[in-house]
């Protein structure tokens, strides 16, 4: 099922990438990782801010997405299918430009701190658990909140966080597996409220 | 037979206590003026909306539950609504669904085949779908929705619904079709069901209408001469009148009377007793 929601976004995807739209995209984070890393004077954390960039886009566009499928009325063909309609959003909502570079950042970072290898799982699962967490909102709420408004002060609270988890502070190991069962609790939580607000739309 | 639909006392914010039993297999048409009623009825049994009280039944599963097993059995189409992908060919829809349902590959292919066969699309299979015309975005939204061979249909005023005899025939599926054109239903069904501010009017077969709701019959007469029209009022009401032929509507009580008053007093060349068009009972009771 993914392997075909994937096909099908690659299919449709190919309109939106042309050479100019590769390049100009590659311009724009490399402008943002150049005054990041001017700022902050350290590359890993200004590859880990942009990294954060590209998936707070992606999530604005999942959010969209969601608001544009209920608005639309079509988000009701999502719920009659044997399937959860996450994997409709969360595919439909990414960008291979993006997704290419996030994984290029993941695996530098990974390259580079293979001792974090854990730690950057676990950052990756907060991401996603906040992300179903945001979506879950999204469909809760159903127009009478902002969510757009929301989301950066979400971002902005677990932002700290993630950055003390994954760059200065854990060494133990405590420390690490600890920060996992958090992450992994996590995405169980808001996976579960995902489908509660399924459930109730 | 089982029983696919059970329906028992349903309520919901714009249904008052409705009750019907479709039995597997069967094609139920559901008639009502109200756009709102039907829908409401169509996605409370697709497990779309909740009811406030009562009891629902489709294939022995809540619908509100919205159970996989249930969910791979059954189908909804939604008046102008496009599950299809605007720059995609439609067939791109139908794999993936072959993936939702987990269709083997052997019985995709013979789903398909016979789909294309049954709407005629085979040319335009891998045309995307911003390049097809509205009924050919319908046909392909109809195989979409048959691809999984579902067990119940429900279709909510749909744009085609020609085929759904054939399809019954065919697979034995449950249709349930919802309309407010009346005109639709008269060649197509032998039940239906009338909801009207959400409470059922009637249930059963088309016939059972004229001896349920027509009061009236209609005398059709062809004169030899012309005749002074006023006079015939008193036999019943005239509905239209171009010489030769007239229309009379007369009480089912007295219509016997009133063929005969007509036959001995007038230069009648022609005479016969109809019942009222299905069609226009139906709209006197809904309007």
């Amino acid at each position: 099922m993914i392997y075909h929601y994937i096909k099908i976004w690659l299919s449709d995807s190919k309109k939106d990438i042309s050479y100019l739209s590769v390049v100009g995209k590659i311009i724009e984070y490399l402008i943002y990782f150049v005054i990041l890393n001017l700022i902050l004077n350290n590359i890993y954390l200004s590859l880990v801010l942009l990294y954060l960039i590209i998936f707070i886009k992606y999530v604005y566009k999942n959010i969209y997405i969601l608001k544009q499928l209920i608005n639309s009325n079509d988000f009701i063909y999502l719920l009659l299918k044997p399937a959860n309609p996450i994997y409709r959003i969360l595919i439909y909502g990414s960008n291979p430009i993006d997704l290419v570079l996030s994984a290029l950042i993941i695996i530098i970072f990974c390259a580079s701190f293979p001792s974090k290898l854990l730690l950057a799982f676990g950052l990756l699962t907060i991401l996603f658990a906040l992300h179903f967490l945001v979506l879950s909102l999204t469909l809760f709420m159903n127009y009478k909140l902002p969510i757009e408004k929301i989301l950066p002060l979400i971002i902005i609270v677990f932002l700290p966080v993630v950055l003390n988890n994954s760059l200065i502070g854990l060494t133990s190991l405590m420390g690490v597996l600890s920060t996992l069962l958090f992450s992994i609790s996590l995405l169980f939580l808001s996976f579960k409220l995902w489908n509660y607000a399924l459930k109730n739309f | 037979m089982d029983k696919a639909i059970i329906v028992d006392r349903l309520s919901s914010k714009v249904l008052k206590k409705i009750s019907f039993t479709i039995q597997t297999g069967e094609i139920v048409g559901i008639i009502g003026s109200n756009e709102a009623d039907k829908t409401a009825l169509m996605k409370i049994l697709a497990g779309l909306s909740p009811s406030t009280s009562g009891f629902v039944s489709v294939l022995d599963f809540d619908p509100y539950q919205r159970n996989q097993n249930f969910l791979k059995q059954i189908s909804l189409v939604l008046s102008q609504k496009n599950e299809l992908w605007w720059n995609l060919p439609a067939v791109c829809l139908f794999e993936l669904n072959k993936a939702l349902y987990q269709i083997s590959e052997r019985e995709y292919k013979k789903n398909l085949d016979q789909l294309i066969s049954l709407f005629n699309v085979s040319k335009i299979l891998k045309t995307p779908v911003n390049k097809l015309s509205l009924i050919q975005r319908t046909k392909m939204e109809m195989i979409a929705s048959l691809i999984h061979k579902p067990k119940v249909l429900l279709l909510d005023e749909p744009l085609l619904k020609d085929f759904v005899f054939d399809y019954n025939r065919e697979h034995g599926t449950t249709i349930l079709l919802s309309s407010s054109y009346i005109d639709d239903f008269t060649d197509l069904l032998r039940r239906i069901i009338i909801i009207n501010e959400g409470s059922v009017l009637f249930d059963g077969a088309m016939e059972e209408i004229t001896t349920k709701f027509a009061t009236e019959k209609i005398i059709k007469a062809t004169f030899s001469e012309e005749i002074d029209i006023k006079s015939i009022a008193n036999i019943g009401t005239i509905k239209k009148y171009s010489f030769p032929r007239i229309y009379i509507s007369v009480p089912r009580t007295t219509v016997t009377f009133a063929a005969a008053e007509l036959l001995q007093n007038y230069p009648v060349n022609n005479l016969a007793i109809e019942e009222f068009p299905i069609e226009e009972i139906i709209k006197n009771i809904i309007k």
